[in-house]
């Protein structure tokens, strides 16, 4: 079986960003300049780079030539009912080939049906029937791609009635039987904390982050149920908050450096917003190393 | 608690979570918890539901952005949703979604108003389409000397992989250049055809002049120059050797084969 634990990445301890086209000159002008680009990795989204020539591609590969690059899916809908798209897989198996990602991660939740793509991130019940199904659906992709992948936990707005099992049940259970590595979306633990009335510490304490191959943090926007109760929403359009920032100090503290990524999808801002983000996933980073923390996850 | 039997008890799984997504008044789904007070998780589901719509309404915003500048946001917003519901994408290629934008607004009723809007849209479905196409060296000028020998007749001129063709009964080059380019000038009368390239990593586009656009498609075709001369001869003031002169300034043709 593909281990993630056994898997080395070229994916360093260390704070990136996901890519965005309009940085991309601000990136290479920096050139060795850490100062002006704090980033040592780059994440993409896998669905951007699924066209035949063009930009994008001229883009990604200047920014291969120079960091370690993550492939992040977005589109294989490893939770769906229906199964897997083989034509995708095979899509995604094209970008892992031409890039050679240090890392390749997926989300837990699913966005296909019969024949329609929804463009979001919809969330599963926690029964064995989908942990069966989610178990072989990664099984296949780490086939296809001949490597380990690392799952997201999910940022979710409802509960189903039919779940028999908790998130961190389900997610360790995915990793022991998968094989496959875990990504620790800290801003996805505190949305769904918050969300379902849970203590996202708690939730922390029991995640089982040996399993932990890269750590995201994004930011979320505020609303509130039909009752009132707040509603956080997993927008990816702003500064991660304080209380995130927290909770992956506590993380890292007992893990150690891991790869750490800021996302910022949505309302992208400019580079030097961006980097200031990045800046402060190091500073946190830096700190853990220097207080002897654990670093062999590079 | 026993799971349900997916999609067959009740409005359950992801059968039931999809009809759900897409329709704007439906029930939350059997198998969503409820709040603590019991009632359905209405606000709490609507999430999934605007996000589907909004995230794909931005999508078709960021490839039409034309087509919703001339319409107004309000309108646009109206619009994709609609198609949006009617034609969720059919892969997660959100590079290739809304290519059949342009059918769907032309039975779109409320955009009459703006006859030219189908084919402003298919101009930017081709723009999107050149600027993901597949990568080719244009064929440098000195390979078009080849032309003017006596095999010129039987040459073959391979269109660039970028190269798209819009033949539109209304001013459309001319449309989005006044939205691109803050030109004030009067739209001419008539239709007008228009070349899309993209000879590196940016779009470009030019104006064709008679029978030029015939031209380019017969080539495209795979069509011997002389023979997709003769397509476009028909019409009056088609001119073989501006046609070729285009093509070349454009860099528009990856190989000529003799």
């Amino acid at each position: 079986m593909t281990c993630f634990a056994d898997t080395p990445s070229t994916i360093p301890a260390a704070a990136g960003v996901g890519l965005k086209g309009q940085h991309v000159a601000d990136i290479l002008a920096a050139g060795e300049d850490a100062d002006a680009q704090p980033a040592r990795w780059f994440e993409v989204h896998a669905e951007n780079y699924m066209g035949a020539g063009g930009r994008p591609h001229a883009n990604l590969t200047a920014i291969r030539e120079r960091f370690p690059v993550s492939v992040h899916g977005v589109g294989l809908s490893i939770g769906a009912e229906r199964g897997l798209d083989p034509d995708h897989v095979a899509r995604l198996a094209e970008v892992v080939k031409r890039y050679e990602p240090g890392l390749v991660s997926e989300h837990l939740a699913w966005s296909t049906h019969d024949t329609h793509y929804l463009n979001d991130l919809l969330p599963v019940p926690y029964t064995q029937a989908t942990l069966d199904r989610v178990v072989s659906h990664i099984g296949h992709v780490q086939d296809a791609l001949q490597r380990p992948i690392l799952l997201e936990n999910p940022s979710t707005y409802v509960r189903f009635e039919t779940s028999t099992m908790s998130e961190l049940d389900f997610l360790a259970q995915i990793a022991e039987r998968s094989g496959c590595g875990l990504l620790l979306d800290v801003n996805n633990v505190f949305v769904s904390a918050t969300n379902h009335g849970y203590s996202p510490d708690d939730y922390l304490d029991a995640f089982p982050l040996d399993a932990v191959g890269e750590i995201h943090l994004g930011g979320h926007a505020e609303d509130a149920d039909d009752l009132g109760d707040p509603l956080l929403i997993d927008s990816h359009d702003r500064e991660v908050i304080d209380p995130v920032w927290t909770l992956y100090e506590r993380v890292v503290a007992r893990t150690g450096p891991r790869p750490t990524l800021i996302e910022w999808d949505n309302d992208v801002p400019d580079w030097a917003t961006l980097a200031d983000e990045v800046r402060h996933a190091a500073t946190v980073i830096a700190r853990t190393a220097g207080e002897g923390g654990d670093v062999r996850a590079a | 608690m026993s799971a349900p039997r997916d999609g067959l008890d009740g409005r359950h799984g992801q059968d039931a979570f999809v009809s759900a997504l897409l329709e704007p008044e439906a029930a939350v789904p059997d198998d969503i918890a409820p709040l603590r007070d019991g009632t359905p998780a209405n606000k709490r589901f609507t999430v999934y539901r605007n996000n589907v719509v909004l995230s794909l309404t931005d999508n078709l915003r960021a490839a039409f952005p034309t087509v919703a500048a001339l319409v107004g946001d309000a309108f646009f917003n109206a619009m994709a949703g609609v198609y949006v519901r009617e034609h969720p994408p059919t892969t997660p290629l959100m590079m290739d979604y809304g290519s059949d934008f342009a059918i769907f607004i032309e039975g779109f009723p409320p955009s009459a108003s703006v006859p030219y809007l189908a084919d402003m849209a298919r101009l930017e479905d081709a723009r999107r389409q050149a600027y993901h196409a597949a990568d080719a060296v244009p064929a440098p000028q000195a390979a078009f000397q080849r032309l003017q020998g006596a095999d010129a007749e039987v040459a073959r001129l391979v269109l660039h992989p970028a190269v798209r063709l819009i033949s539109s009964r209304f001013p459309v080059f001319s449309i989005w250049q006044r939205h691109h380019d803050d030109d004030a000038r009067a739209l001419p009368d008539g239709g007008e055809d228009v070349l899309v390239v993209r000879p590196q990593l940016d779009v470009e586009m030019y104006l064709l002049g008679a029978g030029e656009a015939r031209f380019i498609a017969a080539l495209g075709q795979g069509k011997r120059l002389g023979e997709a001369a003769r397509d476009a001869g028909p019409n009056d003031g088609f001119d073989l050797a501006a046609a070729i002169a285009r093509l070349i300034r454009a860099q528009a043709v990856s190989a000529i084969e003799v």
